[in-house]
Formats: structure tokens, C-alpha cells, sequence
């Protein structure tokens, strides 16, 4: 259990806290903070706007290509956008096999294009994904905060997502550690219910510690002068070569989508 | 003229809200460059005492004075400003992504400007011994190197006021001797800190006063460190011993035992000198 536990929790902090890439000396890491959140959202956009499969697969490729300049293995950023591709096809999935079927009992013929969507589903999801994975890959919580910040985003949703992210950094330690506790007094194999039991009540636990960790935690910002408003700081605004190496294709692939969608 | 104090704690008093008594009776007087040890046994209100000083609890009765300013909870926010405190479990002070942000953490929130910040940090990390972990996550840490970047993360600030609870209580030894020095090169600078602990071996290295507490959360009493820590019987009553260097002297019917392993080596190398030239074998 624990070792389900900590794989888990591995995978799920390394996908939001990205220790090791951000600092690597590579392209994505070196461009302005600002540019680079501005040139990933409007990918994102992009692939939700733009209905063409060889967009999204321009898009998918050029998020490859930025990987690669970025020192970041492509292994990594493929399992970390399976990890939210692969979910989101199986939700969509059901939609091909039930359209397959008309109601009105007139065969298949919407069977085609259904797949056609599934496919530009997945690649949509896929490509939106390893965009927003390489932004957080290459650029730290705090600098992406203060370019919301920049970009005149309300100051409570900032604060909830400091928070959120704060947490959930703190609390999967939390659990792993209960988790460890645990086990660690538990001498004798469980069957499935008692695990499931265990589980439930080690939830509650759970539950309780991250209170009285929250409160602590409260505790420590307060003590450091932590108000309600967070303040983070900006990172410093440049403009050069390598912000114009990553606009330029940018601004070549909205020139596609628009081509594509035309 | 008398000086004014620094932190004026006055009849405190504290419940948690189920009712628990956090702190029975609290009087304290810290002054600027003071180093103050709190000691007493695990539960008797040390943690508590610190962060009723810092203005996060609202004491149930009694005062607190901290720059000449009664605490409150409007006080409490730019008071802050000038006071560091160090909590007991650094897991509870490091709350960022990275070490690097949460360096960066009180310096933001107290709207320091970037370039200054940045070489602030870069000073406290050489002597803290942290710069090879700037861009690690905190939870990736040893015990002894998350104390010293939760002491980095108050020291960016440059507090007036740092309150250390158990400052070296979870650190091994390389950590311990890193976080006493900076300590005392603190107390050299002519700041002033409250500390709590319960191993009464660090306090003769870093404490010039120290505050007694019992386990009915009580100040029991209060003097220099040789009073206090050469006062067995006073310390037993507390659930405490002192140092072992001293306990050894005191076994041996010493008037005057030494309270550092340093002063020991001293003594002894008196009292062998002494005994050689006597020509005697007894102490």
C-alpha cells in the first residue's frame, strides 16, 4: 500500500512541483517568464479553436521540438500528458459507439466521423497538455503567479491557487508519512476489506492531521508577514533573440490554424 | 537610565479553545542583544509562550510588549516586520515549491526590493551552508537541512526580534554546530532572541539568561545561565538535568562545576596540575 501511496504521490508532485527542469540551462528555461506563459496560452487556444488534425499534430511537434531544446527527456513530458490524454479519451471514448447507432435505426453513418472526433479529441487534449506541462516544466509557481499577477488577474484567484498549490505540496507529504506510519505498524497481510477498512479510516486521519498541519502552516505564513494578499516577485522582463525564436512559430502556427479553419 | 525592554511579557495566561491550558503563568523581560533561553520539559508551554509573543494567539489574560507596543491584533502585522520566528518543525515553515521561493517568501511579503532580496539571500545561504539547494523542493531534505533553510528563510528578513523554538533540537551534529554559530554571531550583532529548548547543553553556548519552566506551564524561575543550570534540584523539579559535564562535577561534590564540555577540559586540567604538583592522587 505504501508503495502504491508513494509512487503515486512521486508522480503527482513531480507533476506539479517539476523538480530538476527548471533550472536545467535549456531554451524554454532562459525565454521571459511573461512571453513564454502568453505564447502557451494562446497554443492552448489554438488547439481548442482549430478543428484540424495536422494542426494539432504541428502543435504536438513543436512542443517535441521545445522539449528537446529545453534538456527535458521526451520520455517525460509523453507520460506526463498520457497521464491526462488517457483519461480524457476514455471519457470521450463511449461517444463513437453510442453515435454509432441512430436512434432512428439508419445504420452507421455517422461512424466516420465520430472517430474523426475521438481522434481530434485525443490529439487536442494531448497537444493543449504538453503545452501547459512544458510551461510548468521550465518555469516555477511563483514566477507564473507573479506573470498573472502582470497580466492583471483577480487577486483572490492568484491567492486560492497559491494556496491550492501550497497545500498540495504539503499535504502528499503528510499522507505519505501517515501512510509510512502505518505500515510500518501493520505485521500481517489484509485482505481486500480490510484494506479498503484501513483506507477509510486512514483517510480520516488524514483528514484531520492536514487541518492541524494547515493551521501550523497558517501559523508560519502569519509569522512571516503573510497577510491576505500574496506577494510574490516579478520576474525581470527581457525581450530578445530566443523570445522571438519561440513567437515566431507561434505566430506561423495561428497563421495554419487560421489557414486550416478557413 | 534603564533601558526599555525589548519583549515585556506580563501575568501571561493562554487556553486553547478545548479548553487545554497552553500557558499557566508567564513574566518575562527580554532586552536589545539579550539571548534568552526558555527551558523546560516537552508540554510546558514553550511553543506556546513564542507565538503569543509573536501575536498569533491572543492571550486569555495578561500582556505582551514587543518593542515597546502592546501586541495586538492590529499591532500584531507591523510588528511582524521586525521579528523572525522559527517554529519547531521546519516542515511547517517551507511551504514552496522550492527552497529558492521560499527564501524569497518574507522578503516579498515585506515588499523588499528584488536586487536586494537577492543578495540578502545569497549572503544568508553562504553562511547557512545552503546554496547547493536553492532550486530543490523542501520535502527532498534532510532534517538538518530544512532547519537551516527554515533559520535562512527568517534571517533574509533581518529581524530585530527572532524567536527560535527548539532551534536545534532535530538537526545532527554538523547542522547544530552551523545554526550555533550564526546564532551567535546574531547575539554578536546586537540582536535579540528568545529561544526554547529542552537540552540544556546548548544553552551555556548561546544564552546569557534563562527563564525556567515547569510542567504546569509555569516561569519558575529566572537568573544567569551558571544559576540556573548549576541548580540541579531546581532543574529536577522541572523534569530536567543539567548538562552532563556538569552533573559529573556536581556528582563529585564541585561547588563551582562547568557547564561546557570546554570549561570542563579546564578544570580538569587544573585540578591535574594542582594534584601533580601536590603529589596527591586525590581531586
Amino acid at each position: 500500500m505504501v508503495h502504491v501511496i508513494r509512487v503515486g504521490l512521486d508522480f503527482f508532485r513531480d507533476l506539479i512541483v517539476c523538480e530538476g527542469y527548471q533550472s536545467n540551462p535549456g531554451f524554454m528555461q532562459r525565454l521571459d517568464a511573461r512571453v513564454k506563459l502568453l505564447g502557451v496560452a494562446a497554443l492552448v487556444a489554438l488547439t481548442v479553436f482549430v478543428q484540424s488534425v495536422v494542426f494539432q499534430v504541428a502543435v504536438l511537434t513543436f512542443c517535441c521540438a521545445l522539449t528537446y531544446l529545453s534538456k527535458i527527456p521526451l520520455r517525460r513530458l509523453v507520460s506526463r500528458s498520457l497521464a491526462i490524454v488517457v483519461p480524457a479519451f476514455i471519457i470521450v471514448l463511449p461517444r463513437a459507439f453510442l453515435s454509432a447507432f441512430s436512434p432512428l435505426g439508419f445504420g452507421f453513418h455517422q461512424f466516420p466521423d465520430e472517430w474523426g472526433f475521438l481522434l481530434l479529441f485525443t490529439l487536442r487534449v494531448a497537444a493543449a497538455s504538453a503545452s501547459l506541462i512544458l510551461l510548468t516544466s521550465t518555469t516555477g509557481f511563483s514566477c507564473i503567479l507573479s506573470c498573472l499577477r502582470w497580466l492583471r488577474f483577480p487577486k483572490m484567484l492568484l491567492w486560492v491557487m497559491a494556496m491550492t498549490h501550497r497545500y498540495l505540496i504539503l499535504l502528499t507529504s503528510e499522507l505519505y508519512r501517515l501512510a509510512l506510519g502505518r505500515e510500518s505498524r501493520v505485521h500481517k497481510d489484509l485482505s481486500v476489506k480490510s484494506v479498503w477498512k484501513e483506507g477509510g479510516r486512514m483517510l480520516g486521519a488524514f483528514f484531520m492531521k492536514s487541518l492541524e498541519r494547515g493551521e501550523r502552516v497558517q501559523m508560519a505564513a502569519l509569522s512571516r508577514s503573510g497577510c491576505s494578499e500574496l506577494k510574490f516577485y516579478s520576474p525581470s522582463f527581457k525581450i530578445s533573440v530566443g523570445e522571438a525564436a519561440f513567437i515566431l512559430p507561434i505566430i506561423l502556427l495561428t497563421c495554419l490554424g487560421l489557414v486550416l479553419s478557413i | 537610565m534603564m533601558t526599555k525592554p525589548v519583549v515585556k511579557v506580563k501575568d501571561l495566561h493562554y487556553i486553547y479553545q478545548d479548553g487545554t491550558v497552553g500557558l499557566e503563568y508567564a513574566c518575562i523581560d527580554a532586552y536589545a542583544g539579550d539571548s534568552v533561553a526558555v527551558v523546560g520539559p516537552n508540554g510546558s508551554g514553550k511553543s506556546t509562550l513564542l507565538f503569543l509573543i509573536d501575536g498569533l494567539l491572543k492571550p486569555s489574560r495578561g500582556e505582551v510588549y514587543v518593542f515597546d507596543e502592546l501586541m495586538s491584533e492590529r499591532a500584531a502585522k507591523r510588528l511582524r516586520r521586525r521579528i523572525g520566528l522559527l517554529m519547531q518543525n521546519p516542515d511547517d515553515m517551507l511551504f514552496n515549491s522550492t527552497v529558492l521561493e521560499d527564501l524569497e517568501f518574507g522578503p516579498a511579503q515585506l515588499d523588499m526590493p528584488k536586487n536586494e532580496a537577492e543578495a540578502k539571500i545569497r549572503d544568508v545561504a553562504a553562511r547557512l551552508n545552503i546554496q547547493g539547494l536553492l532550486n530543490k523542493p523542501p520535502y527532498r531534505l534532510s532534517e538538518g537541512e530544512k532547519q537551516r533553510v527554515a533559520l535562512a528563510s527568517i534571517l533574509v528578513t533581518n529581524p530585530d526580534l527572532l524567536l527560535l523554538d527548539e532551534p536545534t533540537s532535530q538537526v545532527d551534529l554538523n547542522s547544530k554546530k552551523v545554526i550555533l554559530r550564526i546564532l551567535n554571531e546574531l547575539r554578536d550583532a546586537g540582536k535579540t532572541t528568545i529561544f526554547t529548548t529542552h537540552d540544556l547543553s546548548t544553552v551555556p553556548y548561546l544564552a546569557n539568561r534563562v527563564y525556567l519552566m515547569t510542567g504546569e506551564k509555569r516561569v519558575a524561575a529566572e537568573g544567569s545561565v551558571r544559576d540556573i543550570l548549576r541548580n540541579a534540584k531546581l532543574l529536577q523539579t522541572c523534569g530536567l538535568e543539567p548538562p552532563d559535564i556538569t552533573k559529573l562535577f556536581l556528582t563529585l561534590g564541585s561547588r563551582e562545576p562547568p557547564l561546557t564540555v570546554e570549561e570542563g577540559v579546564e578544570a580538569l586540567t587544573k585540578i591535574l596540575t594542582t594534584t601533580k604538583l601536590k603529589g596527591s592522587r586525590s581531586i
